[in-house]
């Protein structure tokens, strides 16, 4: 597996990949994660740079060490992990959509219109 | 593991390397760069033995490297000029090479050079150049030296194979850590798969870091080159643009207001070893 942002430090793709893994969980709360060598090799990159990605986890206590054994996920990590999309991503986002609809002229009733049509397309609704 | 103290090297009245330090203690997977004639290979062969130094120590596992039996069976140089025996087929030289090295691996070999499609029957010369880096290279990480150093194994390859073979490089390193210095023009293809670069310019090593904290070490500004000078004036120039976002790399430790990008460790190696002497557009240039 190749990653392409070119614009952020491989160690840090790899951090965002394996959020997520939890987000989406593919890992739960106290299931083991990825050793470094297992990274290494999925992403092309030497240990040492797939070590850095979970020391980025480990430091955002998403992680925890159990000696000899590898490192497993916090419980509550897939929580505030989305709780942390939530504040950044999500919101983020949203003030970028109206400030662009407002450079568009689309009034609030034609972009949560728009809204209510993309919900209806993913099916979620 | 490697140390080199105070080494220069004479060859002819040319000094290649001058007072040359570099010391590594661990098994990794270092990238050796330097522009043409930077004194890669001079250096590869002064850490393989091959060579004395003019003046100053090398030391590979503990041993004075040159001309030591201990040295040459745990290290292995693959070079892009190396010959084998002109008399032995591909099946013969790997039969040699189990002889020679301790720890040789057959079953790496021989399933790597079926699946490369090597033909076994041939000589070393009857290859192409490709196929005598793909031989070179999987010759070198079967002997399982200690020391494996490795000039350009990826020289002539293909395209469609070169992937392939840095991924052979990084499993074999990930199933067997061991000492691999990789020289390579290709910096951008294998700085992935580096821990850390080495950075041999004027005669001396003038980088050696772990790979992604020297490319962490510097950012691009964009915007205005007056301004930015102003901000930082030893900033580098990459680039003067009409439309006024001109672009300079400065220490990341600096701090201002302007656009930054994150560097490669490739773009921020060739800015640190450029000479300042223009760029090829003005030898084209009809100004006088």
């Amino acid at each position: 597996m190749q990653l392409q942002d070119g614009q952020l430090p491989i160690y840090v793709q790899i951090a965002q990949w394996l959020e997520i893994e939890i987000i989406e969980q593919r890992i739960e709360a106290h299931g083991k994660i990825f050793s470094q060598y297992q990274l290494a090799e999925k992403f092309n990159v030497n240990p040492a740079t797939a070590g850095k990605g979970l020391t980025i986890l480990l430091e955002k206590e998403l992680l925890y060490k159990k000696r000899g054994l590898g490192m497993f996920v916090m419980e509550g990590a897939r929580e505030r992990l989305m709780e942390e999309r939530l504040q950044h991503g999500i919101n983020e986002q949203v003030t970028a959509l109206v400030e662009e609809a407002r450079r568009l002229n689309i009034s609030k009733k034609q972009l949560l219109q728009l809204i209510e049509q993309a919900f209806r397309k993913g099916g979620n609704e | 593991m490697i140390h080199c103290e105070h080494v220069s090297k004479k060859i002819g009245r040319k000094v290649v390397l001058q007072e040359l330090n570099l010391h590594i203690d661990e098994p990794k997977l270092v990238g050796l760069v330097g522009r043409n004639g930077a004194g890669k290979s001079t250096l590869m062969s002064l850490i393989a033995g091959l060579e004395l130094p003019t003046t100053g120590r090398v030391t590979v596992l503990e041993r004075p490297a040159f001309d030591q039996l201990y040295v040459a069976v745990n290290t292995v140089y693959i070079h892009p000029n190396m010959t084998f025996p002109t008399h032995l087929s591909l099946r013969e030289i790997c039969q040699m090479g189990a002889q020679f090295y301790m720890n040789w691996d057959c079953t790496l070999s021989d399933k790597l050079l079926a699946y490369f499609e090597l033909p076994m029957h041939q000589t070393f010369q009857q290859l192409s150049t490709g196929m005598k880096s793909m031989f070179a290279t999987i010759f070198a990480l079967s002997t399982r030296a200690a020391v494996t150093l490795l000039d350009e194994p990826i020289n002539g390859i293909d395209e469609g194979l070169r992937s392939e073979m840095y991924r052979v490089i990084l499993k074999d390193y990930l199933a067997h850590p061991r000492l691999m210095i990789i020289a390579s023009h290709l910096l951008d293809e294998l700085e992935h798969l580096l821990e850390e670069i080495v950075i041999l310019h004027d005669r001396q090593v003038i980088v050696h870091k772990n790979i992604d904290d020297f490319a962490a070490s510097h950012v691009i500004w964009e915007g205005d080159l007056s301004k930015m000078l102003a901000a930082y004036p030893d900033a580098l120039i990459i680039e003067r643009s009409p439309f006024g976002t001109d672009r300079v790399v400065v220490p990341s430790s600096v701090t201002a207001s302007f656009t930054q990008q994150a560097i490669s460790a490739k773009e921020l190696y060739l800015y640190q070893t450029a000479e300042k002497k223009g760029t090829i557009d003005d030898v084209f240039s009809n100004d006088e």
